[in-house]
């Protein structure tokens, strides 16, 4: 025996192996590919990994049982019974015996952090029976991890009759499912987190069939999508759960926006939606400013340089102030101070040495009461919007000191807040912001991969917390979001034949990997469907309860909220 | 026009239609929770769906002119501007470590 030749493990194996035989190799069967057989009198072999000489000739070892399965090559792989490790080490053109290693068959790492193979297995919930409803980008409807499990696509982008909800789109069933596409690639990998089957990155809830919305993803029309899911659901006797991996931060981040109000007036017993937090954790498009009576407060916000063509902030503060408002320009041109208007429309255009300013500074915002104003800022035609820091200003003109809040908005999410007005804080919006939505984090259980190529890829992210630019809460009432945390990077999951991905981030042909809370979210929204496959008649509230009570922040007692975390990682264990 | 039920998003996209006949404004029409057969009626002459179904939140995209008839209405509490959202997954740079 050249037991230098075999690997550390396979040899602590063998020497086991011969010390007490078979009952020996039970605790090593898992990670040294070893298999015993059903019947006694056969031996338990191994699958191994052997390196030699390339041009090697080892087809003399069948006589001992070994069967290697290529005539050539550097690393072969063998089957052979446990005590022909002696004879194969022997050889003086094998240098190396390495075990076979059974790997698990997961998603990625993901499954495995929140311990939902446990859950899974001893729940034996699968999701079927349980409609999930994805409203994205759309779906590739060939993917053979959905195979006969898509029931119907509502593809918004495309002409048609519309459906009930909307007179607008096309709606597919059966084999004209695949007239609609995912070009965008998003859609496709969020259903696979929720609902994927696959034998190496299987989803969260494998049986569970879906309905599709391809959406343009205006707000409205995401609104007609959750009516449609849920209606289609009922139709059918299902209980169903909505994935809205979408968000923006034009609302009030209360959760009295108009989606917001549908998906709380949608949502009930057997009809549950869950929501991405967002991913502007890093990005400063939120500020901040108290603005004590009488007096007058400046808040910077830059823009890059020939980037932008319309810059827009959506501003709120308390009904019981009023404010005026103005705008700097980066040459030190400035509006005038608009005040509160309530007689005509309440936009006012400015017409800039270097830009077009709108102000818009309507009375009380009709659902929540606040007070809520917006500007639109656009360059010279043709030109864009001018770089440089910009200056909102406002003035307390009331007897009360007041709180403004203020999000960016811009078509390349590159307008950011700088100096004292930075709050990194509120920015969880619509849908997110939704009272009864199941609003996810990010958590991350991978930073690195190997894709199609072969080549490692490591994202800077760190191992097992909060994924630091998942977007934070509270809402502006201090309402409590995020509710938990989920597996949100980098995660492994579906990808779309028709859309075009990089191959740094393709794992094979089928499967590629992405990050943020868009991930995290159907990660919840597959559980959700493996709690309603357990009761169909589960609420918002009782689903919520069920997950916070099962999620925690490491190092932090039961129970506890942080704006980041909202109640902690989930634990699938005890679901 | 009343445009004391139009929120600031939607105040401020009125100045930039162009055509006051084309439907190019999508909208949330939040109305009482109970509509008459006039109110149905308006809604749907308007293209609005559902409007049977005891909603008090209806989408619709409309002209500049059907906003301003709809405004005038008393069973309608407010309008809102949709608003475009986006997809929330990270924009990754890929960094490399070697094989």
């Amino acid at each position: 025996m050249r037991h230098e030749k075999l690997s550390p493990g396979l040899l602590l194996a063998f020497q086991d192996y011969q010390n007490e035989g078979d009952k020996a190799l039970i605790t090593h069967k898992r990670s040294l590919g070893i298999i015993a057989h059903k019947s006694p009198v056969k031996p338990t072999k191994s699958v191994v990994f052997i390196y030699c000489d390339p041009d090697a000739d080892l087809s003399h070892l069948s006589q001992y049982n070994i069967e290697v399965n290529q005539n050539s090559g550097s690393v072969r792989t063998a089957f052979l019974p446990i005590e022909s490790l002696d004879v194969l080490s022997e050889e003086d053109v094998i240098h190396r015996i390495k075990p076979s290693r059974k790997l698990h068959l997961r998603m990625d790492t993901a499954m495995g952090a929140v311990k939902l193979p446990e859950f899974q297995k001893k729940s034996k919930l699968t999701g079927k029976g349980v409609i999930i409803g994805i409203i994205d980008s759309g779906i590739d409807p060939k993917h053979p991890a959905f195979a006969g499990r898509i029931l119907h696509i509502w593809d918004q982008t495309l002409p048609g009759p519309g459906v009930t909800e909307g007179g607008y789109g096309a709606e597919f069933t059966g084999a004209q499912l695949t007239i609609s596409q995912d070009t965008a690639g998003h859609g496709t990998h969020v259903a696979g987190i929720a609902a994927g089957a696959d034998t190496n990155y299987s989803g969260v809830a494998p049986e569970a069939e879906l309905v599709i919305v391809r959406s343009d993803l205006q707000d409205a029309h995401i609104a007609d999508g959750v009516r449609y899911i849920f209606r289609v659901a009922r139709e059918l006797g299902r209980a169903a759960v909505v994935n809205l991996s979408v968000g923006g931060h034009a609302d009030a981040h209360d959760g009295s926006d108009s989606l917001s109000k549908v998906i709380d007036a949608e949502t009930g017993p057997g009809r549950i939606v869950c929501c991405a937090a967002g991913n502007e954790g890093n990005a400063n498009i939120h500020g901040q400013a108290i603005i004590p009576s009488g007096r007058t407060r400046g808040m910077r916000f830059n823009v890059p340089l020939n980037q932008i063509g319309i810059v827009w902030l959506n501003a709120w503060y308390s009904k019981d102030s009023e404010l005026e408002v103005s705008v700097r320009s980066p040459n030190g041109f400035v509006t005038p101070y608009q005040k509160i208007i309530t007689e005509g429309n309440a936009a006012q255009d400015y017409q800039l040495p270097d830009a077009r300013v709108q102000l818009a500074t309507p009375g009380p915002d009709q659902a929540n009461g606040d007070r809520n104003f917006f500007v639109q800022i656009r360059g010279i035609d043709p030109s864009p919007v001018m770089g440089g820091v910009w200056q909102l200003r406002v003035r307390n003109t009331s007897s009360t000191d007041t709180r403004l809040d203020v999000w960016t908005l811009d078509d390349t999410s590159s307008v950011f807040f700088t100096g004292k007005s930075v709050k990194d804080a509120l920015k969880i919006g619509s849908p997110g912001a939704a009272s009864s939505a199941i609003t996810v984090a990010a958590y991350t259980t991978k930073s690195k991969y190997t894709d199609i190529d072969n080549q490692v890829r490591e994202m800077g992210l760190e191992l097992h917390t909060i994924t630091e630019f998942s977007s934070e809460g509270p809402l502006r009432n201090n309402g409590q979001k995020p509710d938990v945390a989920a597996p949100g990077a980098m995660i492994v999951s579906t990808l779309s034949a028709d859309a075009s991905f990089d191959r740094s981030s393709m794992i094979n042909s089928k499967f590629v990997v992405m990050a943020g809370t868009s991930m995290a979210t159907p990660f919840v929204t597959g559980l959700v469907a493996l709690l309603l496959q357990r009761d169909p008649k589960l609420d918002p509230v009782a689903v919520k309860d069920l997950l916070r009570k099962n999620s925690a922040i490491p190092r932090k007692p039961a129970g506890t909220f942080d704006d980041k975390w909202g109640y902690g990682v989930i634990n699938a264990l005890n679901l | 026009m009343n445009y004391q039920k139009l929120d600031a998003a939607l105040a401020t996209a009125l100045s930039d239609v162009q055509n006051s006949e084309e439907s190019s404004l999508g909208v949330f029409i939040h109305t009482e929770p109970i509509l008459n057969s006039a109110a149905t009626a308006v809604l749907e002459s308007l293209g609005v769906s559902g409007v049977t179904s005891g909603k008090d939140i209806f989408t619709a995209t409309l002209s500049l002119n059907a906003i301003s008839q709809l405004s005038e209405q008393s069973w309608v509490k407010y309008l809102k501007r949709s608003q475009q959202l986006g997809l929330v997954n990270r924009k990754i740079s890929i960094g490399k470590l070697g094989v």
